[in-house]
């Protein structure tokens, strides 16, 4: 047996040891003792963000914009109509952050309609251009030190629906109008912070 | 399913400590951050409950106050919008397809037979809950071989919309919520281990 693997046992004992003592048998498990990547976590997020946002476009706005019954723009809130998708996305980010949940996301992109949604950092510019190379997994790091040290997962977004790409292909402010369906517009960008 | 939550929390644990410290993937790659599980599904719990709420007040109540459109239960056959609950439930689905977390509204109150607690975890929690709203009941579960970690938030009546239609609905066993009420919960389901 390694002395690797004897380290191994050593730990995993102790650990176990750990546990009973610790905890009283009546208690909950709280979840606190078990870790798992980060990466792993964001991929989580990054699941029910993107199942969000792809129900409320499609249950919702494209149902609806078919039906001629309301339609979907960027001025909502003074108009009759129902917020744009990336609008969805960007008010769940607001109130999430409001609320001092810890987690952070929001849109980034190359050819953003709005410059604030540009790359704000030498990370999300590297992020995004790795995604649109390879669309499949997202670019990770951990920036920042102390209190602020987090980890970013930057993933790929694509054009899911007719509505992203009629409004960016046509917006003024828009800097690239040939986007086609399924092409990637940009990325999701999810901060976690990571415990000092 | 079975709850036998001290054992197997060690047992899952005892496994992560000994992966943690094989061998490491590469010499240049440090330590991956990790997070505990607890923090995992708050940060999921956020997200949904964020989505859901932003459907609620910015589409539902919004163009149901100016007359444009109502949300109904068949929305599906009639030029209506989801629901808030059903806006959940479809968003469930669509992640259930695509990754390995599950969740779902439970409550001791379903309108619907299918959301009610199907464990002794889940009607535990549910009791917990509705005692002490301010924080979720959590344990351990083994379903086929694997290890899943479970939390359960109050879920509260955050909208007229959701107050109106369960205390008017035919199949609601309980008619007489209040805005801000625990009117049940949502359960977060997620791998305890890679």
């Amino acid at each position: 047996m390694s002395r690797r693997s004897v380290g191994a046992i050593a730990v995993a004992i102790m650990m176990l040891a750990f546990v009973y003592r610790g905890m009283p048998s009546a208690a909950p498990d709280t979840g606190a003792e078990i870790r798992i990547p980060l990466e792993t976590a964001a991929n989580y997020v990054h699941a029910v963000l993107k199942a969000d946002r792809a129900i409320y476009t499609t249950h919702v706005v494209e149902r609806m914009q078919l039906k001629g019954i309301v339609v979907a723009s960027e001025n909502w809130e003074q108009r009759n109509t129902l917020p744009l998708p990336a609008q969805f996305l960007l008010e769940s980010a607001k109130l999430v952050e409001q609320e001092r949940a810890g987690i952070r996301y929001r849109l980034i992109s190359l050819w953003p309609i709005n410059e604030r949604n540009g790359p704000a950092s030498e990370f999300e510019r590297t992020g995004l251009n790795a995604v649109i190379e390879q669309p499949d997994r997202p670019h990770t790091g951990v920036a920042g030190s102390g209190r602020d040290r987090a980890f970013q997962a930057v993933y790929a977004d694509r054009a899911i629906s007719q509505t992203c790409i009629g409004c960016h292909n046509t917006h003024p402010k828009s800097p690239k109008r040939d986007f086609k369906l399924n092409d990637v517009m940009g990325a999701i960008l999810i901060t976690i912070p990571v415990a000092p | 399913m079975r709850h036998k939550k001290l054992v197997r929390g060690a047992a899952v644990l005892v496994l992560v400590g000994a992966a943690s410290i094989g061998p490491k993937p590469a010499e240049t790659a440090g330590p991956s951050p990790s997070i505990p599980l607890d923090a995992v599904a708050d940060y999921i719990h956020a997200v949904i409950q964020a989505d859901r709420e932003i459907y609620t007040k910015n589409v539902v109540e919004r163009l149901q106050a100016k007359g444009i459109l109502v949300a109904s239960e068949n929305w599906q056959e009639a030029n209506t919008l989801p629901l808030p609950a059903q806006f959940l439930a479809d968003s469930a689905h669509l992640v259930s397809k695509k990754s390995s977390i599950r969740y779902r509204l439970l409550s001791l109150w379903p309108i619907n037979a299918r959301n009610a607690p199907t464990t002794e975890f889940e009607r535990t929690g549910l009791a917990a809950v509705i005692t002490d709203p301010t924080r979720p009941y959590t344990g351990f579960m083994e379903t086929g071989g694997k290890y899943y970690f479970q939390a359960l938030y109050a879920d509260r009546a955050v909208s007229q919309t959701c107050v109106g239609c369960h205390n008017a609905h035919q199949d609601s066993p309980k008619r007489n919520f209040k805005q801000n009420d625990v009117m049940g919960g949502i359960l977060i389901t997620i791998p305890a281990s890679q």
